[in-house]
């Protein structure tokens, strides 16, 4: 079988990922991951959101391991 | 020293007895002199002519207690605070009640007074959490904080 990375989505996301968790193709870093997350869902091209790879915001271009969890992070509305 | 991470996070509104036994709780810390509380409350926005009857609140809590915590120190560094408490809900909460609960205690009333305010501020500002409103007829929007 493939490897995979894991998926959290939050917010607006997840009107357009349709679910909160599910499994991604393995991607070697963010950089590409957001292309063919693009190429998935290219109404997230629209939103501003930031990433998170195993709970750490993503700043540059991460490498990703295969099983690794990563977050979708839209701007946040609490309160 | 490994700090314990408090959850903030309740399931559902925040009720006024919630409140009124957190405030109870105070009288026996004489050294307070002031407390200062904010409350948010749902509210039923008109939103292209539709009433928002709901917000629906969703959170990273992982991350927002972590972030939570940081705030935490921050704001005790900054400020000489006795204690301060935070609850924010989780869930659907209905317009009319109460989804944010901040609570700060000091000695003299400036200090708790300015923490509250800049609390709320960065509770609304940095923690991940969301909400979703939700319309009288149930459609819905993701709320955008201002």
């Amino acid at each position: 079988m493939n490897e995979t990375i894991k998926i959290l989505a939050f917010g607006k996301i997840t009107d357009i990922t349709g679910a909160v968790s599910f499994l991604f193709p393995h991607c070697p870093n963010t950089d590409i991951f957001k292309e063919k997350l693009f190429q998935k869902y290219p109404e997230l091209k629209t939103l501003s959101f930031a990433l998170a790879v195993n709970k750490q915001m993503v700043t540059s271009k991460t490498e990703i391991q295969p099983n690794d969890e990563i977050v979708l992070l839209p701007p946040s509305s609490g309160g | 020293m490994e700090k314990k991470i408090k959850n903030i996070f309740t399931e559902g509104a925040i009720t006024p007895v919630f409140i009124s036994d957190s405030i109870s709780k105070h009288s026996t810390k004489k050294n307070i002199g002031a407390h200062s509380i904010f409350l948010g409350q749902v509210r039923n926005d008109l939103i292209d002519g539709k009433e928002v009857s709901a917000i629906e609140y969703t959170s990273y809590t992982d991350m927002a207690m972590e972030k939570m915590a940081i705030i935490r120190e921050e704001i005790f560094s900054k400020y000489s605070l006795t204690c301060m408490h935070i609850h924010h809900s989780l869930g659907k909460i209905n317009a009319g009640e109460i989804c944010l609960f901040v609570f700060t205690s000091s000695a003299h009333r400036k200090a708790a007074i300015d923490a509250c305010e800049e609390v709320v501020e960065r509770i609304k500002k940095e923690l991940p959490i969301w909400g979703k409103e939700i319309f009288v007829d149930n459609t819905h929007q993701w709320k955008v904080n201002s």
